[in-house]
């Protein structure tokens, strides 16, 4: 598939305030389609805030447009709509559904998904169940979770949980890709896995916005970066030239110092 | 995979198949065999296993407190009863079904914006406002002092003026009710529910059509009260506004939180738990409202996943003892 003209997602001046603390000071970035952005910063710079903005869980100002669509903001859901998906930095999945039934709740079929299809017509509901299942099981092998198809949510691995998490958003063959930290409390082999699954995905043209703390990951698998600190985007450009930028570099050792303190 | 999962189907289908034939048959063996007494205590634990299942699909699985119970039940119970005198009984129990399906859509529409707690809060004046509505209109509901008599639903099957047949046909009405509310439980559509309950925002973002399961779910609810209202009328000859009171409400949200949920056995055993409990603490006499408070406070406490969450937990405990070879799964995830 081609990468159309328009872009994946489009953020412009996007503000988000708890009360009288700004997290996000106007922030704008643009994600065009099959191309990955980093999105990094010290904890507190307000990246899951952005993601957050975007997908309507806090209340935000400002101009978002998935796909080339405008985003009515504070209205979860909305951008579900128009091809967007996301994960969360702790991985969110129901704990008593298996791998395989949380992955097949994200997918886009509804066939089958009503009460009256539950008595009326299990014929037709048991088919696109089985087509669910089918491509919720490829998800699943793809992004390296088969493991996990049959344990339910509660006692899964920390790790488990993330890669379920994935699965379930891309089996809803995403256009526009928000991840939050995905490879938080993943092994060496399972974060080469999904530096492989970022490339392979943004190759067919979905736009990935990548919020990660794993420097070498965002370096190979991002086209930019987006630095973020204090709810203002500190810098931008590309990976290699970022880190030379003395902000940058004066922001993340703030960071360690404020650790330390 | 796929043969498994088959099996899996399979599997589920033959217990609800044979669940629902010792279900007939213990029916049959108390329309046989029972008393007066136990005729009229079994008819009412078969509305209440009709209460309790289709509570427990809008409370249990998609996370909606609707104190409306009795409303609703008041209206299928009603509405049958008006229906009956110009139709034949087995439409009117149709068209009541669906009257009641209709008016619950039509509250839950117009409470869609409400968060949980309003709409729990509003669901009490809701249920309020229909036993007020159907008091005061007494060409429907005879105002407080009731209407009768109510023709049974019979189907042409038994004699509607013996009280076997008709608690038979309310036990054939509730295993129906036990058999949808079992493949509702097993479906796709349950499981969307879930995620509607603990992870909305989830849900919402990864496009699942939020309101429309909520509004279908209580549709359900809607269409199960209702029949068990119809339920009540049929196989009471007198109805009485009188009887559907704030505590019906009550007492389905106990019998669903005792039997357990995740499936349409929980409900069950909770009815057939509840309902006969009062009769059997007659014998504490003046006690008896405290006995029973004290039974549940202590069966609650003790159960807090309700009966199907101890049966659950034993068969994990069991397992974990007789550990079969290939049951042992390996994990994988952490460095």
């Amino acid at each position: 598939m081609n990468a159309p003209e328009v872009d994946a997602l489009e953020v412009k001046d996007v503000k988000v305030h708890f009360g009288g603390v700004y997290a996000l000071k106007g922030v704008s970035l643009t994600v065009p389609s099959g191309m990955c952005v980093g999105l990094t910063g010290p904890n507190g710079s307000g990246k899951s805030t952005l993601v957050n903005a975007v997908t309507g869980v806090v209340d935000a100002a400002g101009e978002v447009r998935a796909q080339g669509t405008p985003l009515q903001l504070s209205r979860p859901g909305r951008a579900a709509r128009l091809g967007l998906r996301r994960t969360y930095q702790t991985p969110r999945v129901h704990p008593k559904l298996t791998g395989i039934e949380n992955v097949c709740t994200g997918h886009r079929l509804m066939a089958g998904r009503s009460a009256s299809a539950a008595v009326f017509r299990r014929m037709r509901a048991g088919a696109a169940e089985r087509d669910r299942r089918r491509d919720a099981e490829a998800a699943l092998d793809r992004v390296g979770g088969s493991a996990a198809a049959d344990v339910t949510g509660a006692v899964m691995t920390y790790g488990q949980r993330r890669l379920v998490e994935l699965a379930r958003v891309l089996v809803a063959e995403p256009r526009v890709l928000l991840l939050d930290e995905p490879s938080a409390g993943l092994n060496d082999t399972e974060v080469t896995a999904l530096r492989t699954l970022i490339a392979d995905l943004a190759a067919e043209g979905v736009g990935v916005l990548l919020i990660d703390h794993r420097i070498s990951l965002l370096n190979e698998v991002c086209d930019r970066l987006v630095v973020l600190e204090e709810g203002l985007k500190l810098h931008e450009g590309e990976p290699a030239d970022v880190w030379r930028h003395d902000r940058v570099r004066a922001a993340y050792i703030g960071e360690l110092d404020d650790a330390g303190n | 995979m796929t043969s498994t999962r088959a099996s899996t189907g399979t599997r589920a289908n033959t217990a609800l198949g044979s669940g629902l034939v010792c279900y007939l048959v213990v029916g049959y063996v108390i329309a046989a065999g029972g008393d007066g007494y136990l005729l009229t205590v079994a008819s009412l634990a078969a509305v209440n296993v009709v209460l309790a299942v289709g509570f427990s699909i809008v409370y249990a699985q998609s996370g909606q407190f609707s104190f409306a119970t009795a409303g609703l039940a008041a209206a299928g119970a009603f509405g049958y009863a008006w229906f009956a005198k110009h139709m034949p009984a087995e439409i009117a129990l149709v068209a009541a079904v669906a009257a009641t399906t209709v008016l619950g859509l039509a509250i839950r529409l117009a409470t869609i914006r409400l968060s949980r707690l309003y709409f729990a809060i509003a669901s009490v004046a809701v249920g309020g406002l229909i036993t007020i509505v159907l008091v005061n209109w007494e060409s429907l509901s005879g105002g407080a002092s009731g209407v009768g008599p109510v023709p049974a639903v019979t189907f042409g099957m038994v004699d509607g003026e013996e009280l076997a047949g008709v608690f038979l046909i309310a036990w054939l009405l509730s295993a129906v009710a036990v058999a949808a509310g079992s493949l509702l439980y097993r479906s796709a559509w349950a499981r969307d529910l879930l995620v509607v309950k603990d992870l909305r925002h989830i849900g919402q973002n990864d496009g699942l059509p939020i309101r429309r399961l909520e509004l279908e779910a209580y549709a359900v609810h809607a269409a199960f009260t209702g029949l068990a209202g119809v339920m009540l009328a049929s196989t009471g000859t007198f109805i009485s506004i009188a009887s559907f009171d704030i505590s019906m409400a009550l007492q389905v949200l106990i019998m669903v939180v005792l039997g357990g949920s995740g499936r349409v056995l929980g409900p069950v055993i909770g009815a057939a738990v509840i309902t006969p409990l009062p009769e059997i603490l007659h014998g504490a006499g003046k006690w008896s409202g405290m006995v029973y408070g004290i039974t549940l406070l202590i069966v609650l406490v003790a159960l807090p996943d309700g009966v199907l969450g101890l049966w659950d937990r034993f068969r994990a405990w069991a397992r974990a003892r007789l550990v079969r070879p290939g049951t042992v799964r390996v994990e994988g995830g952490s460095p």
